[in-house]
């Protein structure tokens, strides 16, 4: 081995990066479906290899449009489903041609680890062992969560999941009240299924017809003061050698 | 988004891949690397490639018999540095890639205070002020393991810390189970149980406690065009972050 990069991510526990040291610090807003799916270790990587100091700030996705817009300190970044940068796009918040595709994370049932996995290819096998569960969790819609929603909706306008004994967590996501122990299964997007290997298993994504999933995108906003490091940083997250890490956080990356 | 590869991989519960050739490549792995990233990038490459990856995680003692005489024959292996230039006659030539470092981390449980274990002193107080310090069974072939032993027996500052060897899997595993207060351990087997353990840091340099970990095509493989277009996946510069977010780093050449 010629020559380490010795730093080590702060979130590992790690030592101080090896690149030099820029003075930059690029500043993201993400929400959970994708700051969940590979945003933390990329901007670490980054971090390391660069030396431009990358922070990634989850937050609620009813603020994320605000924020983008008239946010204190203001963002370099912006994650956001595809409707919302649609919006973003049209109040001119972002920089022209800076808008790239990420990718799809799709909603899955989160199982306790150990449990058999089921069948749930189909919507009416999907329909069935939710049925049969003693309780089917999901993360409260009234809370602002687009993912709630989509569950809520799903379960509202299909009538194959009449019947379902749901439960909302009313502390966190649907799969983290299901690792407490606080029910049986939940429907969660899949990358806040897979970052709790030791108490969840994923059976699957929800069969395609349900259209549950959510496509999101990235842009440099406007009002970013270091805008050719936060396009160098859009680059560095979607060469194509990070296709395995956003895939093995639960996102299927966008095919350009 | 104009187009989306549906299909999911196995391992996180999704659909079947896109186009599968017929070709299975059998990648034979101490479980540092297995941990470290192999997985993933195997799924990427076979929902990429069409071509599959069955990952076999081994003993460390039983990687270079399994390499040389093993049946099926391996398309690719991973070992340490040390065990890799002992094989060189079974491994095609100009194979080898040297992939990078895992460090020995010390696992506590998640929410604990993070102790300051900067220096060989400061983590020699932290250790002797545990109940108990865990790690893997040395007498398993676990070279991590032996790699704690030694630095445990050889360095005085260290005497008087309360070892407990874990007999059921890994010294952080242990720990994850409520059985110890704290873990030396690969920091690729500590950041892979976030919701239950916390990395303190690596152990200073001056422990040299890290494995250096290289790759390579079999000389037996039967698909090595195709091996080594995996080794070329999982190497490409786009994966660092991948590695070094799952505890490895990447080597630079």
């Amino acid at each position: 081995m010629r020559r380490m990069l010795l730093p080590l991510l702060l979130s590992l526990g790690l030592a101080a990066p090896a690149a030099a040291q820029t003075g930059i610090t690029l500043r993201a807003i993400s929400p959970g479906f994708i700051y969940n799916a590979g945003l933390i270790d990329l901007a670490a990587g980054f971090t390391a290899q660069t030396g431009i100091k990358t922070t990634a700030h989850p937050e609620g996705m009813t603020q994320m449009v605000p924020d983008a817009e008239n946010g204190n300190p203001s963002a370099d970044l912006v994650f956001l489903p595809n409707n919302l940068m649609d919006k973003l796009e049209a109040d001119k918040a972002i920089v022209p041609g800076s808008r790239i595709a990420i990718g799809r994370v799709n909603i899955g049932l989160a199982i306790h680890k150990g449990d058999p996995i089921p069948d749930i290819s189909t919507v009416d096998k999907l329909a069935a062992v939710l049925k049969a569960a003693d309780s089917v969790m999901y993360s409260n819609p009234k809370g602002g969560s687009m993912e709630a929603g989509i569950i809520d909706n799903m379960l509202n306008s299909r009538p194959e999941l009449a019947g379902i004994k749901r439960k909302i967590s009313t502390n966190g996501e649907g799969g983290q009240a299901v690792a407490r122990g606080d029910g049986q299964m939940a429907l969660q997007l899949i990358c806040e299924i897979i970052n709790h290997p030791d108490a969840l298993s994923n059976a699957g994504p929800l069969p395609e017809e349900l259209h549950a999933w959510i496509d999101g995108s990235a842009a440099v906003l406007a009002r970013s003061t270091h805008p050719k490091e936060a396009a160098q940083f859009l680059k560095y997250i979607t060469q194509p050698g990070t296709y395995s890490l956003w895939l093995g956080k639960g996102l299927v990356r966008a095919n350009d | 988004m104009k187009k989306f590869l549906l299909s999911a991989l196995f391992a996180i519960g999704l659909a079947v891949p896109a186009c599968a050739q017929g070709i299975t490549l059998r990648v034979i792995t101490p479980a540092v690397t297995a941990n470290a990233g192999l997985r993933d990038l195997a799924m990427g490459f076979e929902k990429q490639h069409g071509i599959k990856v069955d990952i076999v995680t081994l003993n460390m003692a039983k990687m270079a018999d399994e390499l040389k005489t093993g049946t099926p024959a391996a398309d690719v292996v991973f070992l340490p540095y040390s065990l890799m230039d002992q094989v060189q006659a079974n491994v095609a030539s100009g194979s080898r890639i040297n992939i990078g470092r895992v460090r020995i981390g010390l696992a506590i449980h998640k929410g604990d205070p993070i102790p300051d274990i900067s220096t060989v002193d400061k983590l020699a107080a932290v250790l002797k002020a545990a109940d108990s310090v865990m790690y893997s069974n040395p007498k398993s072939g676990s070279m991590e393991a032996g790699i704690i032993d030694n630095m445990l027996n050889s360095h005085p500052e260290f005497a008087g810390v309360k070892r407990k060897i874990s007999m059921n899997g890994e010294g952080g595993q242990a720990v994850a189970r409520g059985e110890g207060q704290m873990a030396l351990q690969l920091i690729c087997e500590i950041v892979n149980h976030s919701d239950v353990l916390a990395n303190a840091g690596p152990v200073p340099d001056s422990l040299h406690a890290w494995l250096d970990v290289a790759s390579a095509v079999s000389a037996r493989a039967p698909h090595p065009r195709e091996a080594a277009q995996f080794l070329q996946y999982a190497t490409q510069p786009g994966t660092y972050s991948l590695w070094l977010g799952k505890g490895l780093e990447r080597t630079q050449d």
